[in-house]
């Protein structure tokens, strides 16, 4: 049973998604060429960022998981919020990275690296950025259906075509106008999520009263409920290794790094980076305090068992009619602005990055907005098959960890060095690109193996994680010197024969 | 121990949901100023 009522709360929803459609077309026209398609002619201003990067960042996933953290550790599950908070303000005050990112004037990550690595590793670390990327996008879909089908009692046999119509829309515009639709539909998002997140908050504070909440946690959890570094299941490796990972996502993330290239200058893509940095205890903390409500409300075994379904049952007897239509809207907001700069992310660094080797930026303005067109239409197909029609098996939160370990820490290794340390050179990128898919892809391959598996249920995921980190490096390292010695031996021995 | 952190976290609450509040305000009027001028940027580059 929800509160959930179809003409008021359904209508709210449908008046929002079709104003979303008419303005993402609307803006089409303002599409000339292809840097004002992936990159809005790089003239994004401070606050259209701050909304739209705060929008992109939050989603039902995000949610979703996040809540998953508050019923499972208590307020402790928070700090990753704090955590990226910190590493955001930092890089944003003192441009680290991302101000040498901007400069170069590139429109991806790998073709910055094409500058100092040459075009080998270009291809080579876009194609990992896909790879992970897609992977970790591939179940944004379905998770965002499961929390309709519990928040406005939606029947499951519709969940499938009503999130296909769903990113059937965000396609629709943002294959019409690229980052300008996604720009000004993120802002809209933004103000729409928001109003739904702040007014549920404040709901659930008067219903249930924040006492509770936090006498809930103690006596579940104890002082691991309000403490990472002494909850059993967490512990200082994982703040070691959340810090690692949220860095790392910080610094290459496509859908955030796109918004520090399409800013107007490096003063502004700064800004955008310290000004947000804040919206990330918000993005935390809403949630996980839902995930504690939940865990105040909600038994494990009215949701079968699974945490993940909890904050949304809660949702859907908590709040009343009216207050529930606009959170749906708010959080469908939320998703389709993620959905949208998801899209066009991967597309500008396939088309950019990997197809380089045939159009090799020679091809007309045009046909390169058509070409990305198509492929934003292949990669929202590719989320409707993977995402949507096949179901996930294994736990969410270490799905979209893996995902982004993949990703993250060979992209984070090849970026810092690139700019920041001169003997990088491609043996030392393609060492790095290797080794850092190998351990997290090998610790999951042994975890499925019945002998390996006592040894890798030992190591845990986070010190693996954090060896992933320690072992790219190791490689970049490694990788770099012995190419140079390896040169000078042969100059030396060329000028012995010589 | 445990009422210094419990402070913290309700801190951290009232402190995350003010700044909140402030901010869609701020970025609600200034955003759209942003986006009347992108895109009015936009069209007189094309206008030239």
């Amino acid at each position: 049973m929800t509160n959930f009522n179809w003409f008021l709360d359904g209508g709210l929803v449908g008046f929002y998604i079709l104003l979303s459609l008419i303005v993402g077309i609307f803006i089409k026209k303002y599409v000339r060429n292809i840097n004002d398609f992936l990159v809005a002619g790089r003239s994004v201003d401070l606050h259209v960022g701050m909304a739209s990067l705060a929008a992109t960042e939050f989603g039902i996933i995000t949610c979703m998981a996040a809540s998953q953290l508050g019923y499972r550790y208590g307020f402790a599950g928070a700090t990753v919020g704090i955590i990226m908070t910190i590493v955001m303000f930092i890089v944003g005050k003192t441009g680290f990275c991302i101000e040498p990112l901007r400069k170069a004037g590139v429109v991806t990550i790998p073709e910055f690296f094409e500058k100092k690595f040459g075009s080998r590793v270009r291809w080579a670390s876009g194609a990992v950025i896909v790879l992970g990327g897609l992977l970790n996008m591939g179940v944004f879909l379905r998770t965002g259906g499961e929390f309709l089908v519990y928040v406005a009692g939606l029947n499951p046999k519709y969940l499938e075509i009503t999130m296909t119509v769903l990113l059937l829309i965000v396609a629709l515009y943002t294959i019409l106008g690229g980052m300008l639709s996604v720009l000004v539909t993120d802002y809209m998002q933004f103000l729409l999520m928001s109003v739904g997140l702040i007014l549920t908050t404040f709901t659930v504070f008067i219903k249930v009263g924040w006492n509770k909440l936090f006498d809930t946690v103690i006596t579940q959890y104890g002082a691991g409920g309000i403490n990472p570094f002494v909850h059993l299941k967490l512990g200082w490796q994982y703040v070691l290794y959340t810090t690692l990972v949220l860095t790392a996502t910080v610094l290459t993330w496509q859908t955030m790094v796109s918004r520090v290239l399409s800013a107007k200058d490096e003063k502004v893509a700064k800004k955008m980076y310290t000004k947000t940095s804040i919206f990330y205890i918000v993005r935390s903390l809403i949630p996980v305090l839902w995930g504690v409500t939940a865990l105040v409300l909600v038994k494990l075994d009215a949701v079968g068992g699974n945490p993940l379904y909890a904050m949304p049952k809660m949702l859907s007897v908590l709040l009343p009619s009216g207050i529930i239509g606009l959170l749906v809207a708010a959080m469908l907001a939320a998703d389709m602005s993620t959905d949208s700069s998801y899209l066009l992310g991967w597309a500008s660094v396939i088309y950019n990055d990997i197809l380089v080797v045939f159009h090799k930026n020679s091809w007309s303005e045009k046909r390169a907005i058509f070409i990305n067109r198509i492929l934003i239409g292949i990669i929202g197909i590719f989320l409707l098959l993977y995402g949507l029609w096949y179901p996930l098996k294994s736990d969410l939160w270490i799905y979209m960890t893996l995902t982004a370990t993949i990703y993250s820490v060979s992209v984070s290794t090849l970026l810092v060095a690139a700019c920041y340390w001169e003997k990088a050179n491609d043996w030392g990128a393609f060492a790095t690109i290797i080794v850092g898919a190998l351990i997290p892809g090998g610790f999951l391959v042994a975890q499925q193996i019945p002998t390996l598996s006592p040894i890798t249920d030992a190591i845990g995921p986070y010190y693996s994680g954090i060896a992933s980190f320690v072992f790219a490096w190791i490689a970049m390292v490694v990788g770099s010197l012995l190419k140079i010695s390896i040169k000078e031996k042969g100059k030396i021995l060329e000028e012995e024969i010589a | 121990m445990i009422n210094i952190l419990v402070g913290f976290w309700k801190f951290l609450i009232c402190f995350g949901l003010i700044w909140y509040v402030i901010t869609i305000g701020i970025v609600g009027v200034k955003g759209f100023r942003n986006i009347k001028t992108m895109l009015g940027g936009i069209n007189a580059t094309e206008e030239k």
